[in-house]
């Protein structure tokens, strides 16, 4: 794996999310690995690094899972502008939640006869955020393809909609994307959305397709 | 006085009866023998062949291909036999296989490409013997218009005799042809030709567009092509990209040939920038790599005790490189020919194993006069290092140096503009796939300081 932080050469830090992937790290795991010079000279790729499309449009799906209720079920879509490699705008991203109860509601019937009259239901989150990519870099995968990935930081301005209130909510989050062909990534979300007027925050994972255009 | 005369009479008869057996059994000859009943039958044979192919045992198909013409006299096992080999060919075999020609007396009908092919290399191998009317006859039998392996071997004629215009216009109407996926071993080998005809022409850019462009973006890649390209780069002064070329020679996939030139480039490379301590470095990793060797040559140790030896490319060791890895194939498909169906697997074992035993035997008649001529090339660069620091200083005061312009070596801007950014990944050791040809060593020089 090769990364490049902020365009200082860096060793590869690897997330604890990605660990689901199969990746061959060569390089991974160690700070600081020292170059292997031929006589002396130290020897570097030069390659350029392929770009992402100016426009992007995202269609994914994703979870709520923490709240003690239910399990929120995220279908999202979203529009994303990149200005340069380095910082992008998230024009819009919406989020519809729908929700599934967990058993927490009839375990409380059942042994507590406790019954919540109200519970607050996520509905909708919608934000805008800029992007600014902390790191770019690549990985083998399988031990036969090549993926370039970057990872941004995400912070912005959205608004959480339930079942009772509407609320400004600030998002901050990260995101990780995978070049898998021309025009085309696949990225995986991670953002917390907090609602100022009920002071709830909405961890969310959304996964999903990029499409370049 | 009978008795004794009867005693010396019979002695004598006992002798001459176990002396004439013994004599008689010392005249026939020590090489004759009966084909082994597993092996008799012509038509397990063309199943094994069949099943090699089809498993791509290159090693094993010769071999038993070689062992049929050895063994059988009929038309079918011959034609099968002299098909396989000249497939192996069309795959890429690296080595000649003339010699398999010698006993060959077929007159083939029908299939184009086998006719052409047969009667090529028969008209080939005897005019090599200098048996002309036998290689005109053959030759009449070739396609002389129009079939691409004759057209190939006008090419390396014309190059050999260094019409490079005429081998120019050949390669080019052969790779102008439509070649389908099964000439791809082939279609490399005619631009590699057309390559080193630019390169002898000093036509570098055009030798390293077909380099870079075509040899080393198919697979199998042939390191002596990242050496040539190299040779393209150093004479075209893109010293970086020149260094950046040899890098790919350290990697685990060029450790099969062991060639001195990527020294003697590195050597010529460092002498033109006056950069004494890459060229300090490489006479020590040469040392380490090869000083025991040397050292031990000095002091009189047998040659067979260094097997780093035995693995360096010199012009003398063709034969003996080819045993050896041919070798070295049979040894790695040998385990793999559990792979075979049963009906088959037996015959393949004595095959392997009988063509392991000779060819264990065989590689000794060659291998003295190659592990010398390797020993000769090795202390030769060793003297040629030796002195290759002073070389490199005394290049300072060159008069032919010095007020020559100096070459730009510095590397190009990193960043070209915000959307497509230039990425430097300085190299630990791993070789990316993606970065072959894209390997650069930035070497400042000092022959104006």
């Amino acid at each position: 794996m090769k990364t490049n932080i902020c365009g200082f050469r860096s060793a590869l830090i690897l997330v604890p999310f990605l660990t689901f992937l199969v990746i061959e790290a060569k390089a991974a795991q160690v700070v600081d690995i020292a170059p292997s010079p031929m006589d002396g000279v130290n020897i570097e790729a030069v390659e350029t690094y392929p770009s992402f499309r100016e426009h992007g449009l995202g269609l994914g799906l994703g979870i709520y899972p923490f709240n003690p209720y239910y399990m929120g079920l995220l279908v999202n879509g979203s529009y994303l502008y990149n200005f340069s490699s380095a910082a992008a705008w998230e024009i819009v991203n919406v989020n519809y939640a729908y929700s599934i109860q967990n058993d927490l509601t009839t375990e409380l019937a059942d042994r507590y006869s406790v019954n919540p009259k109200r519970i607050t239901r996520l509905n909708f989150l919608v934000s805008t955020t800029g992007h600014f990519t902390i790191l770019n870099g690549k990985f083998v995968l399988l031990k036969e393809h090549i993926r370039y990935f970057r990872t941004a930081a995400i912070a912005g301005l959205g608004m959480a909609m339930t079942n009772e209130v509407s609320s400004i909510a600030p998002q901050i989050g990260l995101r990780f994307e995978v070049r898998t062909g021309e025009g085309f990534s696949w990225a995986l979300d991670v953002r917390d959305t907090i609602a100022i007027s009920t002071t709830t925050n909405y961890l969310t994972f959304t996964s999903g397709i990029n499409i370049g255009l | 006085m009978g008795c004794r005369r009867i005693f010396f009479a019979a002695i004598l008869f006992a002798a001459v009866c176990f002396a004439v057996p013994g004599a008689t059994r010392a005249a026939q000859p020590a090489w004759q023998a009966n084909i082994p009943g597993l092996a008799s039958e012509p038509k397990a044979w063309s199943s094994l062949l069949n099943e090699l192919q089809e498993n791509g045992f290159r090693a094993g198909t010769l071999a038993a291909a070689t062992r049929m013409l050895m063994f059988f006299t009929d038309l079918q096992s011959k034609e099968a036999a002299y098909k396989a080999i000249l497939a192996l060919v069309d795959q890429g075999y690296p080595f000649s296989v003339l010699p398999y020609f010698q006993a060959g007396d077929l007159s083939p009908s029908g299939d184009y490409e086998f006719v052409n092919s047969y009667n090529l290399y028969k008209a080939v191998l005897n005019r090599d013997k200098g048996l002309e009317r036998w290689a005109k006859q053959y030759m009449e039998g070739v396609d002389t218009a129009h079939y691409r392996k004759f057209v190939f071997l006008e090419a390396i004629e014309a190059y050999s005799k260094k019409d490079y215009k005429a081998a120019e216009e050949k390669l080019k109407s052969l790779l102008s042809a439509d070649m389908g996926p099964e000439l791809k071993a082939f279609a490399r080998k005619v631009a590699r030709t057309l390559a080193r005809t630019y390169f002898d022409q000093e036509q570098y850019a055009k030798a390293l567009s077909i380099y870079s462009g075509f040899l080393l973006k198919t697979a199998p890649i042939d390191p002596h092509d990242w050496l040539e390209a190299a040779w393209c780069l150093y004479y075209l002064k893109r010293i970086p990209e020149a260094l950046g070329m040899l890098y790919n020679l350290e990697s685990e996939a060029a450790q099969e040939i062991f060639s001195l030139e990527k020294f003697t480039l590195r050597a010529l490379i460092y002498r033109n920038q006056c950069a004494v301590s890459p060229a300090d470095l490489l006479v020590q990793s040469f040392q380490k790599e090869y000083g025991d060797i040397i050292r031990g040559l000095k002091r009189g140790r047998p040659l067979s005790e260094f097997p780093k030896l035995a693995a360096l490319e010199t012009s003398a060791s063709g034969e003996f490189q080819q045993i050896k890895i041919t070798l070295q194939w049979l040894n790695q498909e040998l385990p793999l020919v559990k792979k075979l169906s049963k009906e088959v697997a037996s015959l393949a074992a004595y095959v392997y194993n009988s063509e392991i035993l000779m060819l264990n035997k065989r590689v000794k008649l060659y291998s003295t006069a190659a592990l010398e001529k390797a020993a000769v090339r090795l202390i030769m660069m060793d003297e040629n290092l030796r002195f290759l620091k002073f070389s490199v200083q005394r290049e300072k005061y060159n008069p032919d140096t010095i007020f020559k312009a100096d070459p730009a070596t510095a590397l190009p801007a990193a960043v070209s503009d915000e959307r497509n950014v230039k990425i430097r990944w300085l190299q630990h050791g791993d070789f990316w796939r993606d970065e072959r040809l894209n390997y650069e060593g930035a070497i400042p020089n000092r022959c104006f300081d």
